[in-house]
């Protein structure tokens, strides 16, 4: 698999990233995605799931505040990530297509990002942060 | 699709999926199982296989998946801190 840098932006590791229903319905539009070790399953906003009508397709336990897991609809979708590769014109924006789709819960919309990146996802492959240098790699 | 339709049959199927949860765990935690009409109809080893089966199966699109787990998903920092933003 590529690799995915990026710098970190307020402390945030985000990409771009593009959803679409099935994989021939990822275009180039993008969304910013969080990268969040503390998030078990990669997640979407509420928006995205009505823009591209995505389907609902199972109920999943979602924890809460109050420590009472509660019913959340979950929705089916294809994932792809804007990778950056060097070439010898310069660095340019590939969309890396993951084989295997996702069934998410929604989250309301924030402003800094409408995907979060989960474990699920992150625990195929190996994310190094540093905050020295501020920048991440995903491989 | 009747989108209605769907969420009626999504709903009961969870109902009977948490029902019979612990009797399942056993032998099918951390798999999928395809459902519709309230029955169990086949257990995959990840969604996309359980997606797959039910486009295959099932035309008009009424079913449902579920995950064999007992553990509810966490969201961190949406899940602890600000749960009135789950939609």
């Amino acid at each position: 698999m590529r690799s995915i840098r990026g710098s970190l932006s307020h402390y945030q590791p985000l990409i771009d990233v593009s959803i679409g229903r099935s994989v021939e319905t990822l275009d180039r539009e993008s969304y910013r995605a969080l990268i969040d070790t503390g998030t078990t399953r990669t997640c979407i906003s509420r928006q995205i799931v009505e823009r591209h009508d995505l389907e609902f397709r199972t109920k999943v336990l979602v924890q809460g505040a109050d420590s009472m897991p509660a019913r959340r609809p979950a929705y089916a979708f294809s994932l792809g990530l804007f990778c950056i590769t060097a070439d010898r014109l310069g660095d340019a924006a590939t969309l890396f297509v993951l084989p295997q789709e996702f069934v998410a819960p929604a989250f309301l919309e924030t402003t800094s990002f409408d995907v979060l990146i989960g474990m699920d996802f992150l625990s195929t492959g190996k994310l190094v942060i540093d905050h020295q240098d501020f920048w991440f790699e995903f491989s | 699709m009747n989108r209605a339709e769907l969420e009626r049959e999504v709903d009961s199927n969870f109902d009977v999926f948490v029902e019979q949860l612990h009797s399942l765990m056993p032998q099918h935690a951390g798999e999928y199982v395809l459902m519709r009409n309230g029955r169990m109809i086949s257990f995959h080893q990840n969604a996309n296989d359980a997606l797959a089966a039910g486009r295959a199966a099932f035309s008009d699109g009424i079913y449902s998946i579920q995950e064999v787990t007992d553990r509810p998903i966490d969201l961190g920092f949406f899940s602890h801190a600000v749960d009135p933003r789950i939609a």
